[in-house]
Formats: structure tokens, sequence, C-alpha cells
């Protein structure tokens, strides 16, 4: 059997609870769900996490938001969806689309996008 | 939703050969019911972009042979749940990573497709919850179609709560 390939130069991060290995970053367009993860370009793996959800209620049902996870850490947002666009993560959350900017290198921020 | 709520799967796991990912089958009538809240698989190796069918649905009689998986609590102040690991989707237990299929009809209730690259999460909505009645003889059943080609690492599982 081929050895799994494992390189320094392969993007890696964590989300429930291992370490995702890929060669590139997420296509455009790939949004949670149904994917599971996306990989961003500095291999931050992003998913949906299960564990303190919120719960809204806004009409006859109630709406769930996910707590948006980066490398399996809570990021403090909540979100229905996640989507890698032009190489940014957008969330989607109670608020309307919310964008991931980063500010500074290693430091990044939660603004408001509907279009990117 | 402040009812217990837990998750069952495995991580890191090489697929034993057949399809079934993880199989619940709900205790008896006087016990809970379980409402299933999500559903996930992904390969943590570097893989090639390859789809694969991936469906859900109940399987009667003769069930599948699974690696037993005791269900996590989601809110560590939960008692342990009804449900227990077994190998044999008996009442009252679950289990993963089938090494065998059971001989059963299986009926789908949705089929989906995945990419290896990006896995798979199906959240439900409140109204999507499938619910498995206490006293049912059958099991649920989440898995492939047919087996992918690359059976390693991988990491799947569902969440569940007691209803």
């Amino acid at each position: 059997m081929r050895p799994v390939f494992r390189d320094s130069v392969l993007l890696s991060g964590r989300a429930v609870g291992g370490t995702f290995y890929r060669e590139n970053a997420s296509e455009p367009y790939v949004t949670i769900p149904p994917a599971l993860i996306i990989t961003d370009s500095n291999g931050a793996t992003w998913t949906l996490g299960h564990a303190g959800y919120i719960e809204v209620f806004n009409g006859r049902w109630p709406d769930w938001f996910w707590p948006v996870l980066r490398n399996d850490v809570p990021t403090g947002e909540h979100a229905k969806k996640i989507e890698y666009r032009r190489g940014k993560i957008r969330i989607w959350t109670r608020n309307g689309w919310r964008v991931w900017t980063e500010h500074k290198p290693g430091s990044m921020i939660l603004a408001p996008g509907h279009f990117i | 939703m402040s009812l217990r709520e837990f998750t069952v799967g495995t991580k890191a796991a090489t697929l034993a050969g057949a399809t079934t990912l993880v199989a619940i089958r709900p205790a008896a009538a006087v016990s809970a019911n379980i409402g299933l809240l999500r559903h996930w698989a992904g390969q943590y190796a570097n893989v090639t972009s390859a789809n694969w069918s991936i469906n859900f649905g109940t399987q009667a009689a003769t069930l599948p042979t699974l690696v037993s998986a005791t269900p996590a609590k989601v809110n560590f102040q939960d008692a342990v749940s009804v449900i227990t690991g077994g190998t044999a989707a008996a009442a009252g237990t679950c289990g993963v990573n089938a090494s065998a299929e059971g001989g059963g009809t299986v009926t789908d209730i949705w089929d989906d497709v995945m990419n290896s690259v990006n896995g798979y999460l199906r959240v439900n909505t409140p109204s999507e919850v499938e619910v498995l009645a206490a006293g049912m003889a059958s099991c649920s059943r989440f898995g492939f179609t047919v087996a992918p080609s690359s059976l390693t690492l991988w990491n799947f599982g569902e969440a569940f709560v007691e209803l």
C-alpha cells in the first residue's frame, strides 16, 4: 500500500478532533454544510461545531446557529453556513453575512459584508 | 435544545470494508426516542478528489456487525445515555464502522453525495430531525452506498438527542 503522503508543504489544520491534511485550499464556493471542512490559504481548517449551539425562535420553528470553529477552536461566532469565496471565509450569522479579514498577519477581524 | 445530547463516532478509522458507518437502535419502548441532529464524515488524509454516494435509512433484521462505540456526552453535567456501545445493533446499542452488513432490508430515508476533499456534514433543521422510536426493531444506518476506494483515516459520527 502506498504510504499516506505527509509533507511539510501540505496545509494542515484541526477539525472534529483530528488533523486534516490538504494539498490545496478549498475550491471557491465550498460551503459548510454540506461540506464538513474548509481549508483556507493559511492552512486553517474551518467547520461548524455542535456543542454550544444557540436556538433562535423566529416564527413557528426555531433556528439553530452553530459555533464557528477554526482549527477546532471556537471563534466566538455562531452561524448557519460557512462559505469560502474569493479566498475569504464568510459566515451566515443571525445578523447576516460576515467576512473574516486578516488586517495584519496572524490577526483577523470579522466585518459585515454581503458582497466580497 | 435542553434535552440530553450525545455524539457517537470514531476518528482516524480504517474502514472495515462494509458500508455502514454508524448504526443506532433505540432501547425498549419505555425508554427515550432518539432524534438525530447531525451526521458527518471526512478523511484526515490528503486525498484525491472523489465523490461518494452517502445515505441514511433504517435496516431491519438481520443487522450489521459493528465496532462498539460509547456515546459521548455533549454536556458534561448530563447522565450517560440510554444507548450503550454494542456490536450487533441490539436494542439500546450503537456501533460504528461495520465489518459486515446485515442481510436485512434497508430503507433509505435520504441519499446525498460527498466529496472526499471537503467531507460531509448534514445538520438537520429542527423540523428535519430523524426520530427513531423507542422499541423499534430496526436500527438507523448512516453510511456509504458503495465502499470508497480509499479506506484509511476516516472520521465519522452522528449527534443525537434523547427525546
